[in-house]
């Protein structure tokens, strides 16, 4: 078990610094979108696999509070973009 | 017994999904217009958040929080695609033009705006 939590902690830390250099090297909003959006994924992979190692409870709770507030700000950032092209 | 055999899934799954989230990473560099990107980053980060979800819901420490990694999981699963064709719409309705012209069929966009 702690093979593979270090291993994919390895992998997700590498996602994760890939999406923010793109946001970093990106020019524009939506292509920096897509790359928070990575990245939100990632923030979400990675306290799945905290939950998975330390048994603490909390930790489910911060799961669906990040999915929620990943959701929102996508949709926010879509809304955004609509409303500046008119 | 059954820790060991649980442990062993959880652990294969935890793997199966940060090489998922790896490989949207690494296409997202590769794509060349946004997308591509959006095409190339949803559906990876979608699977690697089911196998890292289902492992940490293998692995909660009560069946409550195990509820909630579940619902979770489905939330992850009804929002995250449509998030991204949200923001592809937008991004399309902005004129943002595709890097390959022919890739996406015109004709919709006229009669919306």
């Amino acid at each position: 078990m702690i093979v593979a939590v270090v291993i994919s902690t390895v992998l997700l830390s590498i996602a994760g610094i890939v999406s923010i250099v793109h946001v970093a090297r990106s020019v524009g909003v939506p292509d920096r979108a897509v790359g928070l959006d990575l990245l939100t994924a990632t923030i979400i992979n990675m306290l799945a696999v905290t939950s998975a190692w330390s048994f603490q409870p909390a930790v489910a709770v911060l799961i669906l509070l990040l999915t929620l507030l990943a959701f929102l700000g996508s949709v926010a950032v879509a809304r955004f973009l609509d409303r500046t092209r008119s | 017994m059954i820790e060991i055999i649980r442990d062993v899934v959880a652990g294969t799954l935890l793997l199966v999904g940060s090489a998922f989230a790896l490989v949207a990473a690494v296409g997202m560099f590769r794509m060349r217009d946004v997308y591509a990107r959006i095409h190339v980053v949803t559906k990876p980060a979608t699977l690697s958040l089911v196998a890292t979800l289902t492992a940490a819901a293998l692995r909660a420490p009560s069946w409550g929080s195990a509820a909630l990694l579940v619902l979770a999981l489905v939330l992850q699963l009804w929002t995250v695609p449509a998030a991204s064709h949200l923001l592809g719409r937008s991004i399309r309705r902005t004129g943002v033009s595709p890097a390959v012209p022919d890739a996406i069929d015109e004709s919709w966009t006229a009669e919306e705006s």
